[in-house]
């Protein structure tokens, strides 16, 4: 649920590397605050007012070189990044002051959560895109991908703009070295059994990582637990008791591997995470630049080639499923004195292969139309480029809509109650902090106003008394 | 010699050969002129008071006390029923009977032991005393976000004795109000201890000879003369420190950032004010939380003041 470029530039770096981020940031917002790169423009209208990361820079720098002249004012912010809530807070204030000259006409948002909370009540604060979006553009992001920005009345609030969801990763000479021939596992209990095999034979390699603070999205969202279900307006169903959660816990709990095969540490552990010696592991896509060939040497990374995607494994109930950790939104105010121009520009931004095509470190188009080209550019980048390139374009259509665009956060809820018991040495099992998870999502939906539907009855006991 | 300020100087220089008169006439209010600048000076102050200070405070009462049926205390109610309500204000409670109750015995030993030493011993303890507290905020923070990650703390050797690996083995749940009172003792600590000293000074040196002489040791001149005649001063520091702990915001908001979430955003009453508001557009229970924490500070500062005799004259 975080953003691809949000985890890629901020967390997936060291301790010190990210306070010079910070550092860089602050710098950086200081010196774009006045000179944000106005085009020169003959008009006198008043230019458009577009937000955007810092990673989307090379995106400004490819629509300035598609629309030269265009009269845009560019401001870097950082995102609305993961527990800032920049726009929440602007506009709530906006909303009471009014709505200043400076504010944007269109946003570009990492959270994927955003846009429904920011264009429903109290907020009302996104135009509705329907009207200016054709519907064929509309229909060709990838799976179920628009439902986060489609609120529960139907209306579109946003256009998205990368997809991150999770594929099996594969190191293809190890897994080559210590299976042969054999296929790539297709299943959660494939994975487990050629851990054991590894645990037994070749200790100290892994088939998966569940340390980090967020990968409730692979493990739940993946495997269909119905966590972050929406189901009516300001209504969500939590259910830790459900088929799917137990069965994916008791799987890794009962493997044996927690804590070995399958390691608890993060994978960008402030000390380095050993990716050289990962066999496999199920992660999003940006994994594959970011984690393994992310231009370290082992132990912490890869040469380039040497890691391929496959698709995600089927969820333990064997359905065709997957998670994601990211993607971003272009989200366009209503208040803007511009729909039309700014409803454009956000369209032009997601859709168009000027823009969508500026790298593989970029991130997937979620905009069909634009991924062939997008993933005919691996190059030998991965160790197997096409089939590398299918397991994508297939995880990204397989991202399940069972988990909704909630205004709270999976990953801190996760964050907070199981990561400090999964890395503990000896570590805690999934399965007893099951509860605690859930009941703080339980939680964080209750303080949001929302109706918390569940059989669980941790859930619904007053103050958690009965979990 | 027409300047009144001019014309008090007879007496100050009288005062040393006049002793108790002229102690008497110092005291005496100051002529036209200073005064005219003193309530300049305390107009500046009060205007600022009130804009910055009764005005918000008037605002979140008004925000707090409308609801939309109408004024009432429904704020106070919705918000008193949230589910992280109760618990916000356990670790708040948590973190400050673990922090006081260390700053008070570590400053007020520390000070009487660097009041002991020679002059120039002892201002340089004081000066690296203070020099944590240079570092206060959003910037201490980050410090300690090194010293608390076993990889990268020059104190790993306590993490890893506690088989801590991670940043997540330091940053649980139950650790939470013990790393925030460490942080909050290093930033104030050292502020405490200068104010205790200068407090220490104040005491009579007749009064202390007269107890070494009395057979009184170091220990007992310490805890029986000195600590008595500075015990305001540590009532002062409890009532400061008291309510600024309640306040707990940067320090779990920035710890929470850095970790994705390890510090839920609503872990303090202040964050939980801050995430109603800024994160969901929920104003009016926000502000009924903040009204909350101005009571309590409040209530708690009159309760010491009035047990620890802060407004007695002796």
């Amino acid at each position: 649920m975080k953003s691809f470029f949000n985890l890629k530039s901020w967390r997936g770096r060291s301790l010190r590397s990210r306070v010079a981020f910070a550092a860089v940031v602050v710098t950086g917002l200081a010196l774009a605050a006045p000179g944000a790169s106005t085009a020169t423009t003959m008009s006198s209208k008043k230019p458009l007012i577009v937000w955007i990361d810092t990673s989307r820079i090379p995106y400004e720098q490819a629509y300035m070189k598609a629309n030269p002249g265009a009269n845009i004012k560019w401001v870097i912010y950082n995102g609305n990044e993961n527990g800032t809530g920049v726009l929440q807070s602007k506009f709530a204030l906006w909303n009471r002051i009014g709505w200043p000259s400076v504010a944007p006409d269109v946003m570009f948002d990492s959270q994927n959560y955003d846009a429904v909370q920011l264009g429903t009540a109290p907020y009302n604060d996104l135009l509705s895109l329907s009207k200016y979006v054709p519907a064929s553009v509309l229909k060709g992001y990838a799976g179920h991908s628009m439902s986060a920005c489609t609120t529960p009345s139907g209306k579109i609030v946003c256009l998205r703009n990368d997809t991150a969801a999770d594929v099996l990763w594969v190191n293809q000479g190890l897994y080559t070295k210590f299976f042969g021939k054999a296929p790539v596992p297709t299943t959660w209990s494939g994975i487990v059994a050629d851990g054991q095999m590894l645990k037994k034979g070749h200790p100290g390699y892994t088939v998966g990582d569940i340390g980090d603070e967020f990968d409730d999205d692979f493990i739940y969202w993946g495997n269909g637990c119905p966590l972050d279900q929406v189901v009516g307006a300001n209504t969500v169903e939590i259910d830790p008791t459900n088929l799917a959660c137990t069965k994916i816990n008791n799987l890794l709990d009962n493997s044996g591997l927690e804590g070995n095969a399958i390691s608890t540490t993060y994978v960008f552990a402030a000390g380095g995470f050993p990716a050289a010696k990962v066999v496999m592991m199920v992660g999003p896509l940006w994994y594959g630049t970011a984690v393994f060939e992310n231009g370290k040497k082992a132990p912490d990374g890869v040469p380039n080639g040497t890691m391929a995607a496959y698709p995600p494994p089927l969820s333990v109930l064997g359905k065709p499923i997957t998670g994601a950790l990211g993607g971003g939104l272009w989200l366009v105010s209503s208040h803007s004195s511009q729909p039309a121009a700014a409803a454009a520009l956000a369209e032009f931004m997601s859709t168009s292969p000027k823009v969508q095509a500026v790298g593989v470190d970029a991130g997937l188009p979620d905009y069909t139309p634009d991924q062939a080209a997008y993933v005919g550019s691996f190059g030998s980048v991965f160790a197997n480029p096409v089939v590398s390139g299918k397991a994508w374009e297939t995880a990204a259509a397989e991202v399940w809509n069972g988990w909704g665009p909630t205004p709270w956060s999976t990953d801190a809820a996760w964050a907070s109650t199981v990561v400090p018991g999964v890395t503990a040495t000896p570590p805690s099992t999934l399965g007893k902090q099951m509860n605690s998870f859930a009941l703080a999502l339980a939680n964080d939906a209750r303080l949001a106003g929302w109706t918390v539907k569940s059989t669980s009855k941790c859930i619904n006991s007053f103050g958690g008394s009965g979990c | 010699m027409t300047d009144p300020l001019v014309t008090v100087a007879p007496g100050e220089h009288a005062s040393a050969r006049r002793g108790r008169r002229s102690r008497w006439r110092r005291e005496r209010p100051p002529a036209g002129g200073s005064r005219t600048a003193g309530y300049f000076f305390v107009a500046l102050y009060v205007a600022m008071l009130l804009c910055l200070g009764v005005a918000p405070t008037v605002y979140a009462i008004s925000l707090a006390l409308r609801t939309s049926h109408g004024l009432g205390v429904g704020n106070f109610v919705d918000s008193y029923h949230l589910p992280e309500f109760m618990p916000a204000f356990k670790h708040v409670l948590l973190f400050e009977a673990i922090w006081l109750v260390s700053q008070s015995v570590l400053v007020v030993s520390l000070a009487l032991m660097v009041h002991n030493l020679s002059r120039r011993v002892s201002a340089t303890f004081r000066f690296i005393f203070y020099l944590p507290g240079a570092m206060a905020g959003a910037a201490s923070v980050v410090i300690w976000l090194f010293m608390f990650t076993p990889t990268t703390s020059p104190f790993a050797f306590i993490e890893h004795a506690l088989h801590y690996t991670l940043l997540a083995n330091t940053v649980t749940p139950a650790n939470l109000p013990v790393l925030f009172a460490i942080m909050a003792f290093w930033t104030g600590a050292g502020g405490w201890i200068v104010v205790m000293h200068g407090a220490l000074n104040n005491v009579p040196t007749e009064l202390i000879e007269a107890a070494e002489i009395d057979g009184s040791n170091v220990f007992q001149t310490a805890l029986r003369i000195k600590l008595p005649l500075i015990r305001k001063w540590v009532v002062y520091m409890l009532v400061l420190s008291f309510a600024s702990g309640t306040q707990l915001f940067v320090e779990p908001q920035i710890l929470g950032i850095a970790t994705g979430g390890e510090v839920p955003p609503q872990w303090s009453p202040n964050q939980l004010a801050y995430y109603l508001a800024f994160q969901l557009d929920r104003f009016n229970e926000a502000a009924a939380i903040s009204v909350d924490l101005l009571v309590f500070g409040l209530l708690v500062a009159v309760l010491i003041v009035w047990r620890g005799k802060l407004f007695e004259v002796q």
